[in-house]
């Protein structure tokens, strides 16, 4: 299938052709070994691993490009500030305490004219270049070939929590085993599992993701069979973007360049934060009307 | 007999000592079982600061051991023959001190029974830690061939002597000479070994704690640790640290005979040098880091400065960790070996300091402002300090490796015979 092309403000010169971000890193690293002949590491590297060989799903269309790029536009000119997005995700994701997808920060933005605070949800960015992906010694986290979205493979993940240093954006915590008091393990609502990754993993001491390092998904459970999101109403969105009551957050595909975040992003000026890093996230803020 | 006593080097290790270590492992090792049954959750660590005291102790014995295996091509690959009487303790103490920073880094995981992961499934198109790992495993098998090579010939005299099938197994299997032509071609051989070993093991020791400065220097969500000149400060107080260590073992460990009157002050110097050139990397670090007044950089140094814990920069630092042990090594005065001794333990300490600094400070600085007060939870917090557990573990991991290490340097001729005494 093809697409129609994206308005050049929303194309990434640097990932036009490659769709997964480690591939030209990979090829360097080839080149390189083979140049300094490092004999050893370059058997390793083209026999035994094959890192990114995981993703599941549909593979990315004979275009080379994504089917999906999914993210978010956030209009903090929308937002009250309720944190009624950090509570909707705890509770569809089934999060325990200090594991959060999204919180609100409210001092990233300071020097306002009138002095109020501006709110800002932040999710993760599931960045075109994510660093937590650079850094995992066993490729458990990954940017998903079919949609962009960083994942976590739970049964991967040693727990190293170098991800969690080396994201500049603090998308990710690490399960530390702790529960609420009411879902404490041995309640009835403990037996509630988590319909992340579809997985539905009873929360066990000692077993994934406790001791796993966590994030946000775009709520990737409510996908349909084909990658698909619904819409705000028929309740198939990312948990936090549903419940958001000023509707600041805005969810959807910036490949479809008729959907309500690429046009959004084309009439109004969208941020994003640390954009000297190069990280190119794929959530943007709109901060003045 | 001056063969005799140095083959009596290998003895009974102190009954006191070996009880004294015992007892602390056991404590730990109580601390150690409940980390490991209840999990990472005992720890004082959160999502703010998702690393503490265990990684500081972790890149500590990395660089102690890459320190002294540097240190010990100084012998092997440059000739440094005032040192030689040292050799087999410098690479003993690589061994038994990476041991201890895997065992660290281990227990810092959230799932150590996915230990063998790294190894199975590395991502090594652009995992500096997958390398890392990897790295280990070399060089781990680099130090063990160094120490058989050094020891096989006394350990096979030490199986005749003592009729003991351990020596034997490990000489693995070498024949102790049996004429003084042999012993010479034999020793001919270990020394061209040891050179080629030598030359490997420099790139291999600057790799294994080099990759670990370049572990924290490719992180660019931190502005400290993300400099080039990271992971050679790794490098230089590796060199520091090692040679610090390596001077409080030489006392305690070996001993006199007739040689540390020349050796502990030419080792005391080197170390020193290095020191000085650690402390030059630091002053650059700070000129760089205040003159930018990048606010997350900025942040880290006021806090490591200023902060709640100021004195681990000023007092363990720069005042116990490296203004005394100056003074006592640069000072023209003669000082005894334990002096000297005293020095290097001072300089280990400092290092500590130094390992806490790059571990605590550049994570207590949320990576977003307010990211620490975003969530309500013991999980989110900036001010991290490390608990019982982490100290207690710490505690019992350092003693049952110096114990291990102890009775290898008992159980093993750490000093080189003289001649052949058949």
């Amino acid at each position: 299938m093809t697409k129609t092309p994206v308005p050049p403000e929303l194309q990434e010169p640097e990932d036009a052709p490659s769709a997964e971000g480690s591939v030209s890193r990979k090829v360097l690293l080839r080149t390189l070994l083979a140049t300094g002949g490092t004999a050893l590491a370059a058997a390793v590297v083209t026999g035994i691993v094959t890192p990114a060989a995981r993703a599941e799903g549909p593979a990315p269309n004979s275009t080379g490009r994504r089917k999906y790029r999914y993210g978010m536009v956030i209009d903090t000119t929308r937002c009250v500030g309720c944190r009624s997005c950090v509570l909707a995700c705890k509770q569809e994701n089934k999060t325990p305490p200090g594991v959060a997808y999204t919180v609100v920060l409210d001092s990233v933005l300071t020097n306002r004219a009138n002095g109020n605070p501006l709110f800002m949800t932040k999710p993760c960015f599931h960045c075109e270049k994510p660093s937590c992906v650079d850094v995992c010694p066993v490729g458990a986290t990954f940017k998903r070939s079919e949609d962009g979205i960083v994942a976590v493979d739970y049964d991967r993940c040693i727990g190293c929590r170098y991800c969690v240093t080396a994201c500049p954006y603090g998308a990710r915590t690490f399960d530390f085993g702790d529960n609420y008091p009411a879902i404490a393990e041995g309640t009835p609502l403990a037996q509630l599992p988590s319909p992340e990754y579809n997985q539905y993993r009873p929360r066990r001491a000692g077993e994934s993701p406790i001791g796993n390092v966590r994030k946000c998904t775009f709520c990737k459970h409510l996908q349909d069979e084909n990658g698909a999101y619904g819409s705000k109403l028929d309740g198939r969105w990312p948990a936090c973007a549903k419940t958001c009551t000023g509707h600041a957050i805005f969810f959807g595909d910036f490949n479809d360049p008729t959907s309500e975040v690429s046009v959004l992003l084309r009439e109004r000026q969208g941020i994003r934060l640390k954009e000297e890093i190069g990280n190119s996230p794929n959530v943007y803020y709109l901060v003045v009307r | 007999m001056q063969t005799e006593s140095h083959l009596l080097q290998v003895g009974k290790p102190n009954t006191l000592v070996v009880v004294g270590l015992g007892a602390i492992s056991a404590v730990g090792g109580a601390i150690l079982i409940h980390r490991l049954s209840s999990g990472v959750g005992t720890t004082a660590l959160g999502s703010v600061t998702p690393w503490g005291l265990w990684v500081a102790l972790y890149i500590l014995f990395i660089g102690l051991s890459a320190g002294s295996c540097l240190l010990s091509t100084l012998i092997f690959v440059f000739k440094m023959k005032s040192l030689e009487p040292i050799a087999r303790l410098a690479i003993l103490q690589a061994f038994i001190c990476l041991l201890t920073g895997i065992a660290f880094i281990s227990l810092d995981l959230g799932k150590i029974s996915r230990f063998w992961h790294p190894l199975v499934y590395p991502q090594f198109s652009s995992s500096v830690l997958a390398y890392e790992i990897w790295l280990y495993g070399g060089y781990i098998g680099m130090l063990l061939l160094e120490l058989w090579l050094l020891m096989r010939m006394d350990l096979a005299h030490l199986a005749i002597r003592h009729k003991s099938r351990l020596y034997g197994l490990l000489s693995f299997g070498h024949r102790a000479p049996a004429t003084e032509k042999e012993d010479r071609s034999i020793r001919d051989a270990t020394t061209k070994w040891l050179t080629i070993l030598g030359f490997l093991g420099i790139p291999l020791a600057i790799g294994v704690h080099g990759g670990t400065g370049a572990l924290f220097a490719v992180v660019k969500a931190r502005p400290f640790w993300h400099t080039a000149i990271f992971p050679l400060v790794f490098i230089v107080s590796a060199l520091a640290s090692g040679g610090g260590l390596l001077m409080v073992l030489k006392v305690l460990l070996l001993r006199d005979d007739g040689v540390d009157r020349r050796l502990m002050p030419m080792l005391a110097k080197l170390t020193g040098a290095f020191l000085v050139f650690d402390l030059f990397l630091l002053g650059l670090e700070l000129l760089v880091g205040f003159y930018g007044r990048i606010p997350e950089h900025l942040e880290v140094y006021h806090l490591m400065l200023f902060g709640p814990h100021w004195y681990v920069f000023w007092v363990l630092q720069l005042g116990l960790g490296a203004v005394v042990p100056l003074l006592i090594i640069f000072l023209p005065k003669e000082r005894s070996p334990s002096t000297y001794a005293v020095a290097g333990a001072l300089i280990v300490l400092g290092i500590f300091g130094v390992r806490l600094n790059i571990v605590i400070p550049a994570l207590s600085v949320p990576v977003l402002p307010g990211f620490e007060r975003s969530l309500n939870s013991i999980r989110f917090t900036a001010h991290y300090f490390p608990n019982w557990v982490e100290w207690g573990c710490s505690v019992g991991v350092v003693g049952l490796m110096t114990l291990v290490g102890y009775l290898m340097a008992r159980y093993l001729p750490m000093i080189e015979r003289e001649s052949h005494d058949a």
